[in-house]
């Protein structure tokens, strides 16, 4: 057993791309480390974020880094935009799982494109990989992917965005048990990446029958 | 550093919006085909030479595959300043490491990624030098000046004029006039990939730039083919 | 945890239709894993030249690595010959690519679509190892059995020649009645339509969505 991290919801919005995610590892079952951020910034014009294993995340990140790090040191004005960074990782994970070793991971990056248009990818484990204007992974893809499909629309407001996964959030907190309620907000724009603290989901559990039993 | 005074004369320059490469293909002798001096690397890069034609072939084996290689990995167009910096290191090593002997080609390196266009010279030494215009090659010099006196003009011209302005240069550079087919020019622009003109194309261009000259003889112009021939 | 196994399936259906002098190749672009879409907008065609494309279902992460491969190769081809290539140099190509990798396969069903030297249209389908044969009609992917039979239907005695009208609605009609019954397919359709002598054009159509 590995440590893990749960599902991750992302959105474009009119202006850039938001996404969310919370900040709980999980060892199984057991909500190992609370306080984690999930949601990693790059240069300073693309977001990635992870589901699934800790320690395969870290390590891709690490080659990318290398990635960044190259370009910095060139000091020629060429940096990966979120598209590049997208592809390169793609491919990454598609030579691992083809050595029969793949990095355990589901990932989302935002950023945008070489014409400054927002982007937003998704890649998997196998190396499966496409655009899209909304996503997400782990249980957020059953319990969030069909409110945001009833509600998005491409002309959606950086806080309609806001309130949108807000509400998604919610849901996730309330009917998936490894989601934690301490979520992390982050979002890409024109202006570049801004990563939120912690904020805590208040969900009203007094529904609930164990609090009559107390 | 003398294989950039041998061979054929080939002349880069650009403008705000294209880069603009020129090369004059001369046969080899009388009987032989004409030589194709400028390549393509990718839709975004295209190569002319003057040295060792052989071992630009090598260098241009090189940067093809380079530019396929980032396509594969990033999914964009290799940015054209990277790629000269890659050239320049496998260049440099041979200068160095015993037994090798240094790539005997210079290259013109024309371009166009996010930061417009771009016009590079590599040498045999691995330096490498970015300009708005240039030229390598047999009596170069003349086009040299040309492009000297003109180079001012080059950022605001039209495509039109930019290529009229390569081939003036070009035609400078040769005793005999010049004919369409010896002749061959490839563009990049921003909105448009690497492409070559036609003799067809050239033809009206070759026209306008010979109009008011006096035509040569027959026989000068054999001599001065023999004279080129020695210079090689 | 088990035994890795590298493959997934993500569905789909593509089809072509070759005519005497057109093809048509079309495919839906549901993503799919399991009873899960993970997007409604990939597309299964790609486009070579402007005479011939190819048709892919099967694992899409196999089928973007595979694309890649044969990009990187007539893209040599093209600076080597300074001409594009042609569709019976591109289904060798393809056979050989496919078969390259034997013992560890691509997980795709491609069909490729495109005019022969002669000007007629032609299909070859292939297995996921390179078998391959030139066809008149072909289909592959999670709905080919649906697909095929309705071809086989409407195509193998058909007593007058195919009209390309006919070859774009057959086309359409047979992915929309496989989404009907196949739940892999879906979402919208796109197809190319190749005549001889003019460049690819292209189409799409709406499918449903559930």
């Amino acid at each position: 057993m590995t440590l893990s991290g749960g599902s991750i919801i992302a959105i474009k919005y009119k202006g850039g791309v938001m996404m969310t995610a919370d900040t709980l590892l999980s060892f199984g079952r057991m909500a190992r480390y609370r306080g984690f951020s999930r949601i990693r910034s790059f240069g300073d014009n693309t977001l990635i974020s992870f589901t699934g294993d800790h320690a395969d995340f870290t390590t891709l990140m690490e080659e990318m880094e290398k990635e960044i790090e190259h370009d910095v040191q060139q000091d020629d004005g060429v940096v990966l935009n979120a598209s590049e960074i997208h592809t390169l990782l793609t491919r990454i994970l598609y030579h691992h799982r083809s050595d029969m070793k793949p990095k355990w991971t589901y990932l989302i990056v935002a950023g945008s494109d070489k014409d400054g248009k927002s982007f937003l990818g998704y890649i998997d484990l196998y190396g499966t990989h496409f655009e899209c204007d909304y996503t997400a992974t782990g249980y957020a893809e059953d319990l969030a992917l069909p409110m945001i499909r009833r509600e998005w629309n491409p002309e959606i407001t950086e806080d309609q965005a806001a309130a949108l996964l807000q509400k998604c959030v919610k849901v996730c907190v309330a009917r998936d048990c490894k989601q934690s309620s301490d979520i992390q907000f982050a979002k890409v724009s024109e202006t570049g990446t801004s990563l939120s603290r912690p904020v805590k989901i208040d969900c009203d559990w007094s529904v609930a029958s164990y609090k009559e039993i107390e | 550093m003398e294989s950039l005074k041998l061979g054929i004369v080939t002349v880069g320059l650009k403008s705000k919006t294209h880069v603009v490469l020129a090369a004059h293909k001369r046969a080899a002798d009388m009987f032989s085909e004409h030589h194709e001096k400028i390549f393509r690397v990718d839709s975004h890069i295209g190569v002319s030479m003057a040295g060792l034609a052989a071992d630009g072939r090598v260098l241009f084996k090189y940067l093809r595959r380079e530019c396929q290689n980032h396509i594969y990995a990033y999914g964009s167009p290799h940015p054209v300043s990277r790629l000269i910096v890659k050239l320049s290191e496998k260049a440099q090593e041979n200068t160095q490491i015993a037994g090798r002997r240094p790539f005997g080609v210079g290259l013109l390196v024309a371009g166009v990624d996010k930061s417009g266009p771009h016009l590079f010279q590599t040498s045999p030494s691995a330096n490498y030098t970015e300009y708005i215009a240039t030229t390598i090659g047999a009596r170069s010099q003349s086009a040299k000046t040309y492009l000297e006196e003109h180079f001012m003009e080059f950022e605001d011209c039209s495509v039109e004029e930019l290529v009229k302005h390569g081939v003036t240069a070009l035609a400078g550079t040769v005793k005999t006039k010049l004919k369409p087919e010896e002749v061959s020019i490839s563009i990049i622009g921003l909105d448009r990939p690497f492409h070559a003109l036609s003799a067809a194309d050239l033809a009206p261009i070759l026209g306008d730039i010979y109009v008011g000259r006096e035509e040569k003889s027959e026989e000068e112009d054999s001599e001065a083919w023999l004279q080129s021939e020695e210079d090689d | 945890m088990g035994e890795f196994s590298p493959y997934v399936d993500n569905g789909g259906t593509t089809l072509a239709i070759a005519g005497p002098d057109f093809v048509v190749i079309a495919g839906d672009t549901r993503l799919s894993t399991g009873y899960s879409i993970l997007s409604r907008d990939v597309s299964k065609l790609f486009k070579y030249s402007d005479s011939i494309v190819m048709a892919s279902s099967g694992m899409q992460a196999d089928i973007a690595e595979l694309r890649k491969q044969l990009l990187f190769t007539i893209e040599e081809y093209r600076v080597d010959n300074e001409r594009d290539i042609e569709l019976d140099a591109f289904y060798r190509l393809l056979a050989t690519v496919l078969y390259g990798k034997r013992f560890f396969p691509y997980y795709s069903f491609n069909i490729l679509a495109g005019i022969s030297k002669e000007g007629k249209g032609v299909v070859y389908s292939y297995d996921a190892i390179g078998s391959a044969d030139a066809r008149t009609y072909g289909a592959a992917g999670s709905g080919q059995e649906l697909v095929i039979s309705i071809l086989d239907a409407a195509l193998k005695r058909k007593p007058d020649p195919l009209s390309i009208d006919e070859a774009i609605e057959l086309g359409k009609s047979a992915l929309k009645q496989a989404t009907e019954r196949e739940i892999h397919t879906g979402d919208s359709g796109e197809m190319y339509i190749i005549r001889a002598g003019r460049p690819a054009e292209y189409i799409t159509f709406k499918l449903r969505k559930d």
